[in-house]
C-alpha cells in the first residue's frame, strides 16, 4: 500500500514545505552569521584603535627617546599572560625596532617574531597574526612626532588582541541563533500543517458529502463551500439533479406506460374471452373481433412509441456541448424533401449561425424532425423555418400554410402529461413528443397562427436559467 | 416488378414475401446485409425493402454501397427505431422512404406503389393516355371508362412498360423483372402477353400503344395526359 503519494495535494504541500523551510532557515542563519561576524570584527577594530590612541596620548619624546609610563591606564596591558598587549616600533624596523612593549607583552617574545609592514603617516592596518597556537587581531597605526630640535620621529603603535574572546562571542551567538531558528522552523512547520489541514478541510468536506450522496444519506452536496470550490460543487449538484430527473422521468414513463397499456390489454382480453365463449351471444362477429383487436394493437403500438420517445428524450445536462441548429435542420429538410417529393414544398430556412442547442443531438433531431415533418405533412406549399440564438438562449419558429389548429386542439396538446392513448390523431403524437422534450429542457412551446396561414410553432430555451 | 426484401427476422421476411407476392410482385429475399448487398448489385431489382438492423453488414452500409456502385432503384427502409436520427441517417445514405415497425401491410403496399410510381417519373397514381387510364394504386386499367380484365402478369407487363416508357424494354429485361429466376427465358410467353395486351387495350388496332422496336424490344408509345 502506498502510504505517501505525490498524487495527493496534502503530500505535495508537505513535501514542498519540508524542502523550503530548511532552505529558508539556512539562508537566514548564514546571512545573520555574516552580519554578526562582520560587526564583531568592526567593533574589535574600533576598540583597538581607541587603545592605540590612548597609547599615543600617554607617549612622550624626551631627548630623542620615546617614553611611556610603566603602568598603563588599561589594566589589561599591565598584566602578564593578558590577551591584550601593545608595542611601539620605529618605522625603520631595525634590530632595535621595538621601542616599547607593554608589561603584558613580556612573555610573548614579540620582538623576535614581529614583522610589521611599512605604513604612511596617519595610516592604520588591521590584520591577524598567529602567535604560537593563538590567533591575534593586530592593529598598526603609523605616526610622526617632531622633537624639540625639530627632528621628525616616525613610530608605529601596534595593539594585539587575542581572537579567542571574539571567537567565543561568535560561538555563543551562533548557538543562540541556531536554537532560535530551530525553534522557529519547528513552530512554522507545525503552523504549516495546521494551515494545510485548515485549508484542505473544505475539500475533505466535499469528499465526505459526496460519500454521503453515494451512500444515499443525502440528495446533493449541502455544505457551504469556499468560492473556489462552488463552481465544482454546483456542477456536481447539477449532475446529481440531472440524474435524479432522468430517473424520475423513467419512473413516470414506465408508470404511464403500464397504466396506458392496461386499458387496451383489458379490452383485448375481454374481446378474446368473448370470442372464446359466447361471442355470437354477445353479438360479436369475426370481423368485429379482428377490428377490435387490430384497433387495440395500434393503440398499444402508439403508446409504446410515444412513451419510448419520452423516456429516451434527454434533458439539459450541465456539460452539454452546443450543437449548431442550422446543419441539423438542413439535413432533416433534405431528408423530408425526399419523402414529400410529390408536394414540391418551398422551404425557407433562416437560421443564424449562433443558434445553438445545448443538449443532446438526438433530442434536437426529434424536435426539428417532428415539427418539420408536421409542416411538410400539413403545409400546402410553404414552410418557414427560422432560428436565432446567443449564449443566453435559443428561439426556434417553424410555420406552414396548412389548415393550422383550433384553439381546443392547441389546448389539448400542450397539457402536460397528455398520453398517447388520449392524444388526438394527426399532429398529436409528434407535437406531444416535442412538448415533452421542450419541457425536459425547461423550454417553452407556443402554438400560434402563422402569417402564412397555418400553424406556427415557437420554441424557446433559456440556457442561463437552466444553468442555475 | 421485382422487389428485394432484406430482413433478418425470418418470420417477418416470409410474411412480407407472401403478402407482396399476393400483390403480384416478384420477390428476391436476403437474410443478412452481405446477401442483400450481393443481390442488389447482381439481380434485376426494381425496389428494395431493407431492414436497418441487419447482421454482417448493417442496412445503412448496404444502402451506401449500392448507391456508391450506381444502383438507382428506390429503397424503402424498415426500422424498429422510430427516432429521427435513424430516419435521417437512412435517408441520407440514399434511401427514399422509411417505415417504422410494426406497420400495417396496407401502408407498406402504398409506400411501395408510391416509390415505384415516383421512380417511373409519375407524380400521380392516375395515368391517362387518351382513352386508356391506369390506376396504379388500384392496379386497374380502363378503356373509355370501362374496366379491362387483365391477368396479374398482363397488368405487371403493362405497368413495367409504362414506368419505362422513355426507352425500349427488351424481352430479357421484362422476363427478369416480372418472372421468377427459374422462368424459362426461351419461351414465347412474353410475346403472348404483349399480343393479348394489345388486343385488350386497342381492340380496333388504331392506337398501337405497345410498339415493337426491331432488335430492341417493346415500348409503351402513348403520351400521358395528366400533368405531373
Amino acid at each position: 500500500m502506498k502510504i505517501f503519494s505525490l498524487h495527493s495535494i496534502r503530500s505535495r504541500l508537505i513535501v514542498a514545505s519540508l524542502l523550503l523551510l530548511p532552505l529558508v532557515c539556512g539562508l537566514l542563519a548564514w546571512s545573520l552569521d555574516k552580519a554578526y561576524s562582520s560587526s564583531l570584527v568592526n567593533g574589535q577594530q574600533r576598540q583597538m584603535m581607541l587603545q592605540a590612541y590612548a597609547l599615543i596620548a600617554a607617549a612622550e619624546i624626551e631627548t630623542s627617546t620615546l617614553w611611556l609610563p610603566e603602568q598603563m591606564t588599561d589594566d589589561r596591558l599591565n598584566q602578564l599572560s593578558s590577551d591584550t598587549f601593545a608595542i611601539v616600533v620605529s618605522e625603520s624596523f631595525d634590530t632595535a625596532g621595538v621601542l616599547w612593549q607593554s608589561l603584558s607583552a613580556s612573555d610573548k617574545l614579540i620582538g623576535s617574531i614581529w614583522q610589521g609592514q611599512a605604513l604612511t603617516t596617519g595610516q592604520s592596518e588591521f590584520s591577524t597574526l598567529n602567535i604560537g597556537l593563538d590567533e591575534y587581531f593586530v592593529l598598526q597605526y603609523a605616526v610622526e612626532w617632531e622633537g624639540s630640535s625639530g627632528q621628525i620621529f616616525p613610530f608605529q603603535f601596534v595593539v594585539f588582541e587575542n581572537r579567542s574572546n571574539s571567537n567565543q562571542q561568535l560561538f555563543e551567538y551562533r548557538r543562540t541563533l541556531w536554537w532560535w531558528l530551530g525553534g522557529i522552523a519547528l513552530l512554522l512547520m507545525v503552523l504549516q500543517l495546521v494551515i494545510l489541514r485548515w485549508g484542505l478541510r473544505p475539500i475533505r468536506g466535499v469528499i465526505d458529502d459526496l460519500f454521503a450522496v453515494q451512500q444515499g444519506q443525502s440528495d446533493n452536496l449541502k455544505g457551504r463551500y469556499p468560492e473556489e470550490l462552488t463552481v465544482m460543487t454546483d456542477s456536481i449538484n447539477q449532475l446529481i439533479q440531472h440524474q435524479a430527473n432522468q430517473r424520475e422521468r423513467y419512473r413516470h414513463t414506465l408508470a404511464d406506460l403500464a397504466h396506458s397499456i392496461k386499458n387496451p390489454v383489458a379490452i383485448i382480453a375481454s374481446v378474446l374471452e368473448g370470442a372464446n365463449g359466447d361471442a355470437k351471444q354477445k353479438g360479436l362477429d369475426e370481423q368485429t373481433l379482428i377490428n377490435e383487436v387490430a384497433e387495440q394493437n395500434q393503440r398499444i403500438n402508439q403508446i409504446v412509441s410515444y412513451q419510448l420517445n419520452r423516456a429516451v428524450g434527454g434533458s439539459s445536462a450541465p456539460f452539454n456541448k452546443a450543437i449548431q441548429v442550422k446543419p441539423v435542420c438542413e439535413k432533416i429538410v433534405s431528408a423530408l424533401k425526399k419523402l414529400y417529393v410529390d408536394k414540391s414544398m418551398l422551404v425557407a430556412i433562416n437560421i443564424e449561425e449562433e443558434a445553438n442547442f445545448r443538449g443532446d443531438e438526438g433530442d434536437l433531431m426529434e424536435l426539428l424532425g417532428n415539427l418539420i415533418d408536421n409542416a411538410f405533412k400539413y403545409g400546402e406549399q410553404k414552410i418557414n423555418i427560422s432560428a436565432k440564438g446567443n449564449a443566453a438562449g435559443l428561439w426556434l419558429a417553424i410555420e406552414d400554410n396548412g389548415p393550422g389548429m383550433t384553439a381546443n386542439e392547441k389546448l389539448q396538446l400542450v397539457q402536460r402529461g397528455e398520453r398517447a392513448d388520449t392524444a388526438m390523431p394527426g399532429q398529436g403524437i409528434g407535437l406531444a413528443v416535442v412538448s415533452d422534450i421542450t419541457a425536459n429542457y425547461r423550454g417553452e412551446l407556443i402554438l400560434e397562427k402563422s402569417t402564412l396561414g397555418g400553424l406556427k410553432v415557437l420554441l424557446s430555451f433559456n440556457w442561463k436559467w437552466q444553468a442555475r | 416488378m421485382k422487389l428485394l426484401i432484406v430482413e433478418d427476422e425470418q418470420k417477418l421476411r416470409s410474411q412480407l414475401c407472401q403478402a407482396l407476392e399476393q400483390q403480384a410482385y416478384k420477390i428476391e429475399q436476403a437474410e443478412d446485409g452481405e446477401e442483400g448487398l450481393y443481390k442488389g448489385l447482381e439481380y434485376p431489382i426494381d425496389l428494395a425493402i431493407v431492414d436497418l438492423g441487419l447482421p454482417k453488414i448493417n442496412g445503412v452500409e448496404v444502402i451506401k454501397r449500392w448507391r456508391k456502385s450506381g444502383i438507382v432503384f428506390p429503397i424503402l427502409i424498415l426500422t424498429a427505431r422510430g427516432n429521427w436520427q435513424d430516419k435521417v441517417e437512412g435517408l441520407d445514405a440514399g434511401a427514399d422512404d422509411y417505415l417504422v415497425k410494426p406497420f400495417h401491410l396496407e401502408e407498406l403496399f402504398a409506400r411501395v406503389k408510391a416509390l415505384l410510381r415516383r421512380f417511373g417519373g409519375h407524380a400521380s397514381s392516375e395515368l391517362v393516355f387518351g382513352n386508356i387510364a391506369i390506376d396504379l394504386s388500384a392496379k386497374q386499367v380502363t378503356l373509355s371508362g370501362q374496366p379491362i380484365e387483365l391477368t396479374a402478369y398482363e397488368y405487371n407487363t403493362l405497368e413495367y412498360l409504362v414506368h419505362r416508357s422513355d426507352k425500349p424494354v427488351s424481352k430479357t429485361e421484362l422476363t427478369e423483372h416480372l418472372y421468377d429466376q427459374d422462368f424459362d427465358r426461351d419461351s414465347n410467353v412474353i410475346e403472348v402477353f404483349i399480343g393479348r395486351l394489345r388486343k385488350k387495350l386497342d381492340p380496333s388496332g388504331e392506337l398501337n400503344p405497345i410498339r415493337t422496336i426491331r432488335g430492341q424490344g417493346y415500348r409503351f408509345d402513348l403520351k400521358k395526359e395528366t400533368s405531373d
